[in-house]
């Protein structure tokens, strides 16, 4: 066993050239495959990532029953002790920011025009701890804390025709089921441009305490918004917190942004599914490349093949040289593919390409993936795949010549002039 | 409950009497004014004209009304309304439509909408025997001329939180205890709207305003103007009025 | 010359195994560089064409408020003598169809139940060429004669309580305040497969509309069918200019299909599909590039053989080229075959993602259910033009390298 192996071994650095070219099909195919499917992939992690710096943070706690009704933005679930919960969390070493929000429908009155939008109430003062709201001010400043002014959706100010410094009136639900309303007069603060056109479109951002005045609800709120330290540890810390707050008497549930934006995940997996095509022509491409490259190396030794036979060396024998040779070139070139792929795919990651050559318009658009820098998504999955499939399909690629060649007649296949 | 009733009653004949209202709590000032729009029954005939911009839409209609319970409005004109009635029972307020002989049933927010496009909701408009004092704690704040006419100015707060109008200011004519001018706002002080009497007549027992102009202050240049052509009190209403049969009569 | 191209022919037939690998290569090439690139044409052209139909029409026009609200829809923002406007523009060219359609929302009430829901008045037999709406029928049948007819979504119909022949209760408030309510019996129940749609929309003539609405002869928006989509621009400023002079209205525009809103994003999914597509054209021309070298390296020996028997470097440079171009044509052959059958094939019967939409619901529909990937000449040719340059540019290099040894070491590396 161990002499068959040292002769595979041999034999692939006598036959460099040969060995070359098969262990380059292999990791630039695979390589380019690792940076294609992380460019494919790119999108969706990055629409989720501008939803949770625009929408969901990385956990929501809610009063338990609000996640039922998320979507009608009720009031009667609300979490009547936020201090105490902040407090509780205060020593998670995972927690980057903990923010006490409140959801409520609205409708934004300018002018004769009145249009429906979400009204988000946040902490000035933190929210840039859990949000990234901040950050994509276009025009005016952010909010400072109690303050009768808002922040608005990029969106909602033009189709409003509204600027900063402008007045407008919010008419703010607080009984949803008979419409009992109140009404503010606010100035605007800022326009936000976040790159979430949902939240552009039809969100205003107001003071939390100006906010808890005018829906009666001194010192409650509808969610705590958090945000952690590593994405994916995200369940991990859902737990902690959720033992956490067990102690409390009021029932609260811990929300992860996947299950908070499932309808928008549910439309990530329907795209990934349309469009699975892509990723797996890749994968197939690749892997014809590498199987027909094997193929024609083993093709081509037939007659070494009749040699080897010729010496009395047994059927099985032969073919386990060829597989140990296949496996060695295998591991070795995926070896490299995720080298290629790791740095082409970090590349993409870190840096990702500007779309700003497409123009200003594009940061306005409504889509679901939203971007304007597109970048990659490298993940170790992808590679631990490369590296796997492509030891495994260089093994299946010499394994069939193999058995082929080994079926042959010594005497014919010394004939076989390669 | 039924003492202070009774002894708000009495303080109220007495002072309907002619007799010194000079002293005069916030609470009586109110009750007085209830007493003007609080009846039994009411029928009238009234013109809306409503303003929105440039835009003048004028509707004609009759109404019974029954407490704060029930009421049951006809529309006359213009030709597109015609015969549409609207019967209000509690909580529920159920539509018939000539064009399409059915009837619908809505409640619930509709209510707080507006009507037809005016500056009144529904609620507005069949609720206007609606007892202040049983919803609101009442604070005198002064007295002011408004429309000429010496006023009390009073400040209304509602008891319940959950409530558009929380704050409600009226300038109560000091002689005709009437809300000469009715301003609503909102929990945030935010002014809703302003109800402005243009016109009063002396009834059998009372004062009512018949003439009175609503503006929607969240809507831009909209104002609803109200006619009462016609009312009588305390009548007798015909049997049957507040009947889902009654709004399918052609 | 001649004499190269009869030897190549047999040096290619000689070693089949060989050369059916190599041309596979190039084959497989092709068919992922022509499927992937159908697909994603298809894939976009959806996308456009969903949202030509539904909502843009090539050239709509509208007056400026209705545009900018259009999320409340105002509805006395009209367009008024849409008959003039039509009969004005008439004389462009290009124009296929003219339709208009109001928009409203209305309260539908069933026995026990009211739902809120947007009207569409149509025009139904202009309507069918833009978007027809009778291919998502699944029960009843689109517009006969009786005017009160109106088709409804499932969801919607589900929602309500309502099945085929039942009657509607349709309220709305009409521009001049008026609060205006028809009956209508459902006729056809349509599923789209675009869930919003499902749930929210009813289809009705556009003379109840305007009933409901108490505006005779207007419309919200006149949508245009253009012969040539990519003409929609000078089409709509040439409807701008006549607005303008005809002074019928100056409140209204002409929007080309490409200055919507939702469309901006386009060009992004085509830099991204883009890129994705490159990466496959990427390892296309790598697996030929490897297997040419493959195939030429290991003939090492044979041309030293070549060589020693008195053949010209230029010779065999141009012998290794005429067998490239062979086994090129071949795998483009076989490989232009199989891509543009599979993708023709997937064309036709359209890729189905209808029930995985089910749970979606969205305002906008940028998927429809069903993909049908979008095959042109253009493509083939493209794929092939790319995979038979990338197989001769692969031969190149180890054919020149191989036709400058020395003979004897050529035969000596036969191997290695």
């Amino acid at each position: 066993m161990k002499m068959l192996f040292k002769l595979a071994f041999r034999n692939v650095f006598r036959y460099k050239r040969r060995t070359i070219i098969t262990f380059s099909a292999i990791s630039y195919g695979l390589g380019l495959m690792a940076i294609g499917i992380s460019l494919y992939n790119g999108v969706d992690t990055h629409a989720m990532d501008n939803i949770i710096n625009s929408q969901t943070a990385h956990l929501k706690i809610l009063a338990r029953g609000y996640f039922e009704e998320k979507d009608e933005v009720p009031l009667k679930f609300t979490i009547d002790e936020p201090q105490e919960i902040k407090s509780l969390l205060k020593d998670n070493q995972d927690i980057q920011g903990i923010e006490s929000r409140i959801l409520f429908q609205a409708t934004i009155i300018s002018g004769m025009d009145e249009l429906p939008c979400l009204g988000v109430a946040i902490e000035p003062e933190v929210d840039p701890l859990v949000f990234k709201i901040k950050d994509s001010i276009t025009d005016g400043r952010f909010l400072k804390p109690s303050e009768q002014k808002i922040i608005l959706g990029s969106g909602l100010a033009r189709d409003l025709s509204l600027k900063v410094g402008d007045e407008c009136t919010l008419r703010i639900f607080f009984s949803i089921e008979d419409f009992i309303w109140n009404a503010l007069d606010l100035e605007i603060a800022g326009i936000a441009k976040t790159e979430n056109p949902m939240v552009n479109r039809g969100t205003v951002f107001i003071p939390l305490s100006l906010a808890q005045e005018a829906l009666s609800l001194e010192n409650r709120v509808t969610e705590l918004a958090v945000r952690i330290e590593d994405k994916k540890r995200v369940l991990e810390v859902r737990e902690s917190i959720e033992s956490r707050l067990a102690s409390l008497s009021k029932g609260y549930e811990v929300v992860s942004f996947e299950e908070y934006a499932s309808d928008f995940r549910e439309l990530m997996r329907l795209r990934s599914r349309i469009q699975a095509i892509i990723p797996l022509m890749m994968i197939l491409i690749a892997t014809l490349g590498i199987v027909n490259t094997m193929l024609m190396a083993v093709m081509e030794r037939t007659r070494e093949i009749g040699m080897l036979a010729a010496m009395g060396m047994r059927k099985m024998e032969v073919m386990l040289v060829f597989i140990f040779e296949g496996a060695l070139i295998g591991i070795f070139g995926s070896i490299a593919a995720c080298i290629i792929g790791g740095l082409g795919g970090w590349w993409l990651e870190a840096k990702g390409f500007s779309l700003a050559f497409l123009g200003e318009e594009i940061s306005e658009m409504v889509s679901f993936l939203p971007m304007e820098v597109y970048k990659g998504d490298l993940t170790a999955g992808v590679l631990i795949f490369t590296l796997i499939f492509g030891t495994v399909i260089s093994i299946l690629a010499s394994l069939y010549p193999a058995y082929k060649a080994v079926k042959l007649d010594p005497i014919q296949a010394l004939r076989h002039v390669g | 409950m039924n003492k202070v009733a009774l002894f708000l009653l009495v303080i109220s004949i007495t002072l309907t009497c002619g007799k010194a209202g000079e002293d005069l709590t916030a609470e009586e000032i109110l009750a007085m004014r209830d007493k003007n729009m609080v009846f039994d029954t009411a029928y009238s005939e009234i013109d809306m004209i409503i303003t929105i911009g440039k835009r003048v839409v004028e509707k004609k209609l009759t109404s019974y009304t029954e407490g704060t319970e029930k009421s049951f409005i006809e529309f006359l004109s213009p030709a597109r309304d015609r015969g549409t009635k609207m019967l209000k029972t509690g909580k529920v307020l159920k539509i018939y439509f000539p064009s399409a002989e059915r009837v619908m049933r809505l409640s619930g927010h509709m209510l707080r909408q507006s009507m037809m496009g005016s500056d009144f909701s529904y609620e507005d408009l069949t609720e206007t025997a609606e007892e202040l004092r049983k919803e609101y704690n009442v604070k005198l704040l002064g007295e002011e001329v408004f429309a000429a006419a010496q006023c009390y100015v009073l400040e209304l707060e509602s008891k319940i939180e959950n409530k558009t109008y929380f704050f409600i200011k009226i300038w109560v004519d000091k002689e005709r205890y009437i809300g000469s001018k009715v301003e609503f706002y909102a929990k945030s002080g935010k002014l809703l709207k302003v109800l402005a009497v243009e016109d009063i007549k002396s009834f059998k027992n009372r004062y009512y305003p018949t003439k009175v102009t609503m503006e929607d202050k969240l809507r831009k240049n909209s104002k609803t103007e109200m006619i009462i052509k016609r009312i009588e009190f305390d009548i007798l209403i015909p049997q049957g009025t507040f009947t889902e049969r009654n709004l399918m009569r052609k | 010359m001649k004499k190269f191209i009869k030897l190549a022919w047999r040096n290619i037939w000689r070693n089949w195994r060989r050369t059916i690998l190599t041309s596979l290569a190039v084959a497989f090439g092709m068919i992922s560089i022509i499927f992937t690139y159908s697909y994603i044409e298809g894939v976009s052209e959806s996308i456009y064409r969903t949202l030509i139909e539904t909502e843009l029409g090539h050239v709509k026009i509208v007056s400026r408020e209705f545009l900018r609200l259009e999320r409340v829809m105002p509805r006395e923002q009209l367009v008024y003598n849409a008959q003039s406007i039509e009969d004005g523009i008439s004389s462009l060219p290009g124009i296929s169809t003219m339709t208009e359609r109001i928009k409203f929302r209305l309260i539908l009430s069933s026995e026990d139940e009211n739902e809120p829901a947007l009207g569409i008045g149509i025009n139904p037999e202009q309507e069918k060429n833009l978007f027809d709406l009778r291919k998502y029928l699944i029960q009843g049948s689109y517009f006969q004669e009786s005017p009160a007819e109106i088709l409804i979504g499932d969801g919607l119909a589900k929602k309500l309580g309502v099945g085929l022949g039942d009657e509607l209760l349709a309220v709305t408030s009409d521009i001049n305040y008026s609060t205006y309510a028809l009956t209508f019996t459902v006729t056809g129940i349509f599923k789209s497969g675009f869930t919003f749609m499902d749930k929210n929309f009813i289809y009705l003539s556009i003379e109840k509309a305007q009933e409901m609405l108490d505006c005779d002869g207007a419309a919200h928006e006149i949508l245009l069918l253009l012969d040539d989509a990519g003409t929609a621009a000078d089409i709509s400023s040439e409807i701008l200019t006549f607005l303008k002079e005809s002074g019928l209205d100056d409140t209204l525009t002409a929007v080309p299909w490409q200055d919507n809103f939702f469309l901006t994003y386009m060009p992004l999914a085509s830099v991204v599909m883009g890129s994705i597509l490159l990466i496959i054209m990427l390892i296309a021309a790598l697996v030929i590039l490897n297997t040419m070298l493959m195939a030429v390296v290991e003939r090492t020996h044979e041309i030293g053989v070549i060589k020693s028997m008195g053949m010209r470097n230029g010779g065999i440079v141009a012998l290794i080229l005429v067998e490239a171009t062979y086994i090129g044509l071949l795998g483009v052959f076989i490989g232009g075959l199989i891509g543009s059958g599979l993708s023709i094939l997937a064309q036709n019967t359209g890729l189905n993602f209808t029930r995985m939409m089910e749970k979606m619901e969205f305002e906008i529909a940028f998927f429809s259910p069903i993909i049908y990937p979008k095959f042109t000449f253009g493509i083939l040719l493209g794929a092939a033009v790319f995979c038979l340059t990338t197989t001769l540019f692969a031969a190149i290099y180890p054919a020149r390298k191989a036709s400058r040894m020395e003979p004897v070491e050529a035969l000596r590396t036969s191997m290695k």
